[in-house]
């Protein structure tokens, strides 16, 4: 299962320990609103992926909005790979 | 990077190397330059072409071959090298401009919001050579565009040390001039030509490709596009420039197609190949090339030539986006 906690560690570390000033992370923050580059979405996508062994649908991933849209993405991933 | 930061390490990046380039002249006026200065030059300049013709652009863009992981690292990490960008995004770019070459949404056309006269025409052309980089607006998203590389963990560590290891190319050629003169001056001469000179000739280089690249030279291949072969930009851009030839066959090793178009970026590859150190090498035969070249004149080329699909799927929300729909 993948957690708001898990993500916001990825997002501190992308921001070198600099938090997004003004902004609580929770599930409904926008990806946008973070002031993250692409490149580090990127990388948080894919340590996600790496870490629960799983594939993110990269379209669905790409068009995601908020940290819960992205989180939702990758639950149902996991949740798809539990009952096959 | 964010939009200001990027907007900075362009500016840098396309600012320091025409200083230095103009430092090197004072230098070179002065018989301040030496033959360690040419040899810094000369090895930065290979490692930095081929980092992006082999390794960016064919290994990892198009994946014309494949290779072991120490070579594609090296490759990859040459690349970083150039300061054209981090890989992942560099791919990108690149793959949304063959979607759309030409079109609305290519990143880098000379066509994009095209105005009449002269005028109108170097602007275009100063768009896609540097201008397209300075937009606030630029991004393709890597996550939509290339997910398979996304999913090699070296390609991301590359991505995100890119800073250091352009400036590593920098401190390199440095060292270079050092070992071979054993002085200060040639370390601060070597980091010179083989850094800030190197980096202004060979990036403009590629720049050239695609401005150049979609204005000047012959078409083979009536690719729905404007991509054009330019010879004399062949040699100094290891291959790049017959990019008719590459836009008609994107995934081809090779982007010259006749025994006089030369392509030093396909003879690394098929070096390596003999070598047995690349295989599933794409390559393409006669007969093909003639096929594609009889099928395009029926239907027309050009940026107003149809080209399918004509909404390309990676644009498309509804679309799941495969890998060979982007490359």
């Amino acid at each position: 299962m993948i957690t708001v906690e898990e993500v916001t560690k990825l997002i501190h570390r992308e921001m070198r320990g600099k938090a997004p000033t003004g902004i609580e992370i929770a599930e409904d923050t926008k990806l946008g609103d973070l002031g993250l580059s692409s490149l580090q979405v990127t990388e948080i996508v894919f340590t996600l992926e790496e870490t629960h062994g799983v594939e993110f649908d990269p379209a669905r991933a790409a068009d995601a909005r908020t940290l819960g849209d992205l989180i939702a993405i990758g639950n149902e991933a996991l949740a798809a790979q539990d009952s096959a | 990077m964010d939009g200001r930061k990027h907007y900075g390490f362009i500016l840098v990046s396309s600012l320091l190397p025409l200083f230095g380039v103009v430092a090197a002249m004072v230098l070179l006026w002065n018989s301040l330059a030496g033959p360690s200065d040419l040899v810094a030059f000369l090895v930065m300049f290979v490692i930095a072409g081929l980092g992006v013709s082999t390794g960016y652009h064919r290994l990892l863009a198009h994946r014309s071959f494949r290779t072991y992981r120490p070579i594609k690292i090296f490759f990859a990490t040459a690349g970083a090298i150039a300061g054209q960008g981090p890989p992942l995004i560099w791919v990108a770019h690149h793959r949304r401009h063959h979607r759309v070459a030409d079109k609305p949404g290519d990143p880098h056309s000379p066509y994009q919001e095209e105005q009449p006269g002269i005028r109108g025409a170097l602007k275009g052309l100063w768009h896609s050579h540097l201008g397209w980089l300075f937009d606030p607006g630029l991004t393709s998203d890597p996550i939509r565009y290339c997910p398979d590389l996304a999913r090699d963990r070296d390609l991301r560590v590359i991505s995100r040390w890119f800073i250091p290891i352009v400036l590593a190319g920098i401190v390199l050629p440095g060292l270079i001039g050092f070992a071979l003169t054993g002085t200060l001056f040639g370390f601060a001469t070597g980091a010179l030509w083989g850094g800030l000179v190197r980096f202004f000739v060979s990036n403009h280089i590629t720049y050239a490709v695609n401005s150049i690249g979609h204005y000047f030279g012959r078409r083979r291949f009536d690719t729905p596009d404007e991509s054009r072969n330019v010879a004399w930009l062949a040699i100094p851009s290891f291959g790049e420039a017959w990019h008719n030839n590459h836009h008609a066959f994107p995934r081809s090793a090779s982007h010259g197609m006749r025994w006089w178009e030369v392509d030093v970026s396909a003879l690394v590859i098929s070096g390596l190949k003999s070598a047995r150190l690349a295989w599933d090498v794409m390559e393409i035969d006669r007969e093909r090339q003639e096929r594609r070249a009889d099928g395009l004149r029926k239907t027309g080329g050009g940026r107003q030539g149809r080209s399918a699909p004509p909404v390309p799927l990676a644009e498309r929300k509804d679309a799941v986006v495969g890998v060979a729909d982007v490359e």
